[in-house]
């Protein structure tokens, strides 16, 4: 293979893989700008009912589109390594909230923590795939 | 668990291709090769038939799994 030849597939590569993950980041940016602007100013950061239904509506699709159309694309140009790395990712963020969870709950029942709120183990979980992404990909 | 040696750290520098250019064959990434050259992964069959193919080799010629816990039958 000439100097050029490979040099230029794995240019390929990358731009596949900067393509998709360049796009979901310009529909998250999109989707923030818009909520940010139509939010109720006077609202807390995770208050209900602080933007309209409409967009509401808007941000669930578009979200759940993105983000599962976006993931498979980000499967079909990524490598066999990158999958596997983001199969442990997912397993262990679906364990630490399917773990953190009743854990917490337990601990609520005693009146030991406040109840469990959904926002902090989504952080947990995000926390910890990105942790666990690192772990696997660069260790 | 067990762990998996192989050869293509050999064999790509006897061919001298760096670990991009050898991923760019592959159609892997250079972080891909570099994982299987130091043993933290695990190729696919797929992926160590094409590696196979590219040496021109049998898979066991660079693959050794040195598995000794028990018959093979």
């Amino acid at each position: 293979m000439a100097e050029g030849d490979w040099q230029a597939r794995a240019k390929q590569r990358t731009r596949r893989i900067n393509t998709v993950v360049g796009a979901l980041f310009a529909v998250g940016l999109v989707s923030g700008f818009l909520v940010g602007f139509f939010e109720d100013k006077n609202a807390g950061l995770v208050a209900a009912n602080s933007i309209p239904p409409w967009l509401a509506v808007v941000s669930a699709i578009v979200f759940v589109v993105s983000v599962s159309y976006g993931s498979w694309k980000l499967m079909q140009v990524s490598d066999e390594l990158e999958r596997v790395v983001h199969t442990k990712t997912t397993v262990v963020a679906g364990n630490v909230m399917l773990i953190g969870y009743p854990t917490w709950f337990m601990l609520w029942k005693g009146g030991l923590v406040p109840e469990p709120d959904a926002l902090w183990l989504f952080a947990a979980g995000i926390f910890s795939s990105a942790l666990a992404y690192a772990w696997y990909k660069y260790r | 668990m067990e762990e998996m040696k192989n050869r293509l750290k050999v064999l790509r520098a006897e061919r001298d291709w760096s670990q991009a250019e050898l991923g760019a064959r592959l159609d892997v990434s250079r972080q891909a090769v570099n994982a299987i050259e130091t043993g933290k992964y695990d190729p696919s069959l797929p992926l160590a038939f094409r590696i196979a193919r590219l040496f021109d080799m049998h898979i066991e010629e660079i693959f050794d799994d040195e598995f000794t816990g028990g018959s093979h039958g």
